[in-house]
C-alpha cells in the first residue's frame, strides 16, 4: 500500500515545491524548498534503484543546499544583495511582507507554470510510450521538475537562482535516467554535478567580494 | 601502473596540488608548464600496453585500463598522439599566463581541465563523456569568473547551456541501444538524431547556443576566455569525432552530415558577418572563435560517405580518408597558436588602455605596436590569410568543402570575408591618429618576446606547412582502428 502512496506523495511535494520555487524571491525558503524536492526525488529514483544508491540523491542534493545557504550565511554582503534586490525589483523601499517572499509579476509565473504542468500531463504518457521502462509516475515527476527548472531558468538572472533552476532540471533529469541507468559510477558523477553546481553556485555568491588574486 | 593513472589521476593530483599553493604564483605558472611537458613526452617516449625498458633498467609495461566503480577507463597506444596534442597545448597556454596577468587560478584549473578532457576521451562506454565534459566546464568557471570579478552573465549562460546538453547526450545514449536492436525504426532514429544534434549544439556553442562566447569577451579574462572557447569545443568536436566513428547507422544517415555542414556553415557565417560589425575587440574574437567551431563542423562534414571517392576506406559509416580526416587534426595548431597571441595582444591592449571599444583604443598602435601587429596577424590568420598559418589548411578545407557543396563554401567564404573586414577596420582604428600619436612601444620585454614568438609560429606555419601539416594529418591514423 505505503508503496504505491509514496510516489504519489513525492508527486505532489514536488509539484509544490518546485512551484513554491518559482514565485518566491527568499533565499531561505527556495532552500528549505530545494531540500524538501529532493525528498522527493529519493522517493522517486527508489522505485527504480536500490534504496542506499537512491539515498546518495538525497544526500548529495541536501548537501547542495547547505552549501548554497552556507554560502549565503557566511556572507552580510551576499546576503544584504539577495534580501534587498529581488530580481530587478529596484523599488525596495516600502515592502510588504508578502512582497518580500513573493516574486513580482508571479500570476504571470504562475500561468507559465500551469502551461508547464499541461504539456508534462500530455507529455508523461508518451514518455512512458517512447521508454517502456520508465513508469507514467516517474516520467511524470521527472517532466515536472525538468520543466519548471528551465522555466525558472527563464525569469531570473541571479546565480543563486540560476543554480537552484539547473539542480531543478537536473533533478528531474535524474528521475528519469535513474529508471534507464544503474551504474555506480554514472550516480558519483552525477552527485559530483549536483555538489559541483551548488559549488560553483556559492563561488559565484561570494566571488565578488573575494580578493582579487590577480 | 596503467596509462589513465598518468595521464589523468597524476595531471588531477598536480591541479590539486598547485591549487593549495596557488600564493606562489611563479612557482604554479614553472610547475604546471613542466609537468605538461612531462606528461607529453611521456606520451611520445612510453608505449602503451606494450614492454619496454627504461633507460636501459627493469623492462616496464604500462597498462591502458584503469577501473573505476566498475567502469573502464582505457588509454590505448594510439590515442598517446592525442595525448602529446593536449598537454602541448596546455603547456602552451601556460606558457603565457604569467605574461598575461592571469588569475593564479588559470594554470592548476586549466592542468584540471586537461585531465578530465583526456578522462572524457578514455572513460567506456564513451557517452559518459558528456558527464566529464560537464564537469570540465564547472571547474572552467573558476577562470572565467576569478575571485574579485562581480560579472557573471556569459558564465552562467555558458555553465545553463553546458548542464542542459549533457542529459540529451545521455538520454540520447540509452535510444542507441534500441536503434542497434532494430536499426529499421525510422521514428526512433528521428528521435536519436534530434536528442544528438540539440545536445552537441548545446555542448559546442552552435548557433543559436553561442551567446555566452562574446558576453565573455567583455565579462572576463580575455587570456582565460580564449583557453576555454578553444579547449571545450576543441574536445567536444573530438568526441563528435568518435561518436560519428562508432555509430554507423547515426553516420549513414544521409541528413547527419548535411546537417553538420550546413551548422558549420552557418556558424562561420553569422561569426563572420557579426564580427564586420563590432566595434569591441574582444567581441571580433568571440566571434572568431565562434567561426573557428564552425570551420572544426565544416572539416567533419568532408568525411561524408556519401562524397567519399571511388575506393575510399569507409569504416563505421565516415570517410576515413586520411587525408580528409587530417583536415580536421591540422586545424589544431593554428586555432591555438592564432587565438593565444590574439588573446594575450588583447590583454595587454585593455590593460593599458582600460577597455577594447574602438573609442578607447584610437590609435593604439603608435603606444603598443606588437600588440596591435598582433591582434591584426591573429585576425587575419585564422581569416586564412595567405602566407599565415591558417591559410594552408583553409586551402585544403575548401577544396574538399567545394566539391560537395559549392553554396555552402561560398557562403562560408562570406564569413571569411566579414572577419577580414573586421582585421581591417581593426587596423584602421588602432592606425587612427591622434594628437597624442608618435612611435614609442610601451609593452614589457617579455610580452614584446612571447608575442614576436607568436608572429613567427604563424607566419613559419603559414610559409613552410610542410613542416608541421604532415605530423598533424597522422593524427587521423588513430581512426583506422575499431576503437580510437
Amino acid at each position: 500500500m505505503s508503496s504505491e502512496i509514496l510516489p504519489i506523495v513525492a508527486i505532489i511535494l514536488l509539484s509544490i515545491t518546485s512551484l513554491s520555487m518559482l514565485i518566491t524571491t527568499d533565499w531561505r525558503i527556495s532552500i528549505v524548498l530545494i531540500s524538501l524536492q529532493y525528498v522527493a526525488v529519493f522517493l522517486l529514483v527508489a522505485i527504480s534503484w536500490p534504496l542506499q544508491m537512491a539515498a546518495v540523491k538525497l544526500v548529495a542534493g541536501w548537501m547542495a543546499g547547505a552549501i548554497l545557504g552556507m554560502a549565503v550565511i557566511s556572507s552580510p554582503d551576499v546576503r544584504n544583495r539577495l534580501e534587498d534586490v529581488p530580481s530587478g525589483d529596484k523599488s525596495n523601499g516600502n515592502k510588504s511582507t508578502w512582497s518580500t517572499f513573493v516574486q513580482k509579476g508571479s500570476p504571470f509565473h504562475l500561468l507559465a507554470a500551469g502551461l508547464v504542468g499541461i504539456t508534462v500531463y500530455y507529455l508523461a504518457p508518451q514518455l512512458s510510450e517512447w521508454i517502456p521502462e520508465i513508469r507514467t509516475i516517474p516520467a511524470l515527476g521527472g517532466l515536472i521538475l525538468l520543466g519548471m527548472g528551465l522555466l525558472k531558468l527563464g525569469f531570473t538572472d541571479q546565480p543563486l537562482m540560476i543554480i537552484l533552476g539547473l539542480l531543478t532540471a537536473l533533478a528531474g533529469f535524474e528521475i528519469i535516467y535513474a529508471t534507464l541507468e544503474n551504474s555506480v559510477l554514472v550516480a558519483g558523477l552525477l552527485a559530483v554535478i549536483n555538489l559541483g553546481l551548488a559549488l560553483v553556485g556559492a563561488y559565484l555568491l561570494i566571488a565578488p567580494d573575494m580578493e582579487s588574486t590577480e | 601502473m596503467s596509462a589513465p593513472l598518468i595521464w589523468i589521476v597524476f595531471p588531477g593530483i598536480v591541479a590539486g596540488l598547485l591549487y593549495i599553493i596557488r600564493r606562489w604564483r611563479g612557482a604554479i605558472n614553472i610547475i604546471g608548464i613542466l609537468v605538461a611537458i612531462l606528461l607529453a613526452i611521456l606520451a611520445w617516449r612510453m608505449p602503451i600496453g606494450e614492454s619496454f625498458s627504461l633507460a636501459g633498467l627493469a623492462a616496464i609495461k604500462i597498462d591502458q585500463s584503469l577501473f573505476i566503480f566498475g567502469r573502464r577507463f582505457i588509454l590505448e597506444d594510439n590515442i598517446r598522439s592525442i595525448l602529446i596534442l593536449i598537454y602541448l597545448g596546455v603547456a602552451f597556454w601556460f606558457g603565457g599566463a604569467s605574461v598575461s596577468d592571469s588569475d593564479r587560478l588559470f594554470v592548476p584549473v586549466g592542468l584540471g581541465m586537461a585531465a578530465l578532457l583526456t578522462a572524457a576521451i578514455a572513460v567506456e562506454p564513451f557517452l559518459f563523456a558528456a558527464l566529464i565534459i560537464e564537469i570540465t566546464a564547472l571547474v572552467s568557471i573558476l577562470i572565467l569568473s576569478p575571485p574579485g570579478s562581480s560579472k557573471h552573465r556569459g558564465a552562467l549562460r555558458f555553465l545553463t547551456f553546458q548542464t542542459m546538453g549533457m542529459p540529451l547526450i545521455l538520454i540520447a545514449g540509452w535510444f542507441l541501444t534500441g536503434v542497434e536492436t532494430d536499426p529499421s525504426d525510422t521514428d526512433l532514429i528521428l528521435r536519436v538524431t534530434a536528442l544528438i544534434g540539440l545536445g552537441f549544439a548545446l555542448f559546442m556553442a552552435i548557433f543559436p547556443f553561442h551567446s555566452w562566447i562574446p558576453i565573455l569577451t567583455e565579462e572576463t579574462h580575455l587570456y582565460a576566455a580564449a583557453f576555454v572557447f578553444f579547449i571545450i569545443p576543441q574536445a567536444v568536436s573530438l568526441f563528435l569525432l568518435i561518436f560519428l566513428s562508432r555509430l554507423t547507422w547515426f553516420s549513414a544517415a544521409p541528413t547527419v552530415f548535411a546537417t553538420i555542414r550546413i551548422m558549420g556553415m552557418l556558424m562561420v557565417l553569422i561569426g563572420g558577418i557579426w564580427a564586420a560589425f563590432q566595434s569591441h575587440l574582444g567581441r571580433i574574437m568571440g566571434y572568431a572563435a565562434m567561426m573557428e567551431i564552425g570551420f572544426a563542423l565544416l572539416a567533419l562534414s568532408v568525411l561524408d560517405p556519401g562524397f567519399a571517392a571511388e575506393g575510399s576506406d569507409i569504416v563505421q559509416g565516415i570517410n576515413l580518408n586520411t587525408p580528409l580526416l587530417g583536415i580536421f587534426f591540422a586545424q589544431f595548431l593554428p586555432r591555438l597558436i592564432g587565438l593565444a597571441v590574439w588573446a594575450l595582444a588583447l590583454v595587454i591592449i585593455r590593460s593599458r588602455l582600460g577597455d577594447l571599444k574602438f573609442d578607447a583604443v584610437q590609435g593604439g598602435a603608435y603606444s603598443l605596436p606588437i600588440a596591435a601587429v598582433s591582434v591584426v596577424i591573429a585576425t587575419f590568420s585564422i581569416a586564412g590569410m595567405p602566407l599565415l598559418a591558417g591559410f594552408p589548411v583553409r586551402v585544403a578545407l575548401y577544396t574538399a568543402l567545394v566539391e560537395q557543396s559549392l553554396l555552402i563554401t561560398l557562403l562560408s567564404l562570406i564569413g571569411v570575408a566579414g572577419l577580414l573586414f573586421a582585421g581591417f577596420r581593426t587596423l584602421a582604428i588602432l592606425l587612427r591618429k591622434t594628437e597624442l600619436n608618435g612611435w614609442h612601444s610601451t609593452e614589457k620585454r617579455s610580452q614584446i618576446l612571447l608575442l614576436i614568438f607568436g608572429w613567427i609560429i604563424l607566419i613559419i606555419m603559414g610559409i613552410l606547412p610542410q613542416f608541421f601539416l604532415p605530423a598533424l594529418t597522422e593524427l587521423a591514423g588513430i581512426f583506422g582502428s575499431p576503437v580510437p
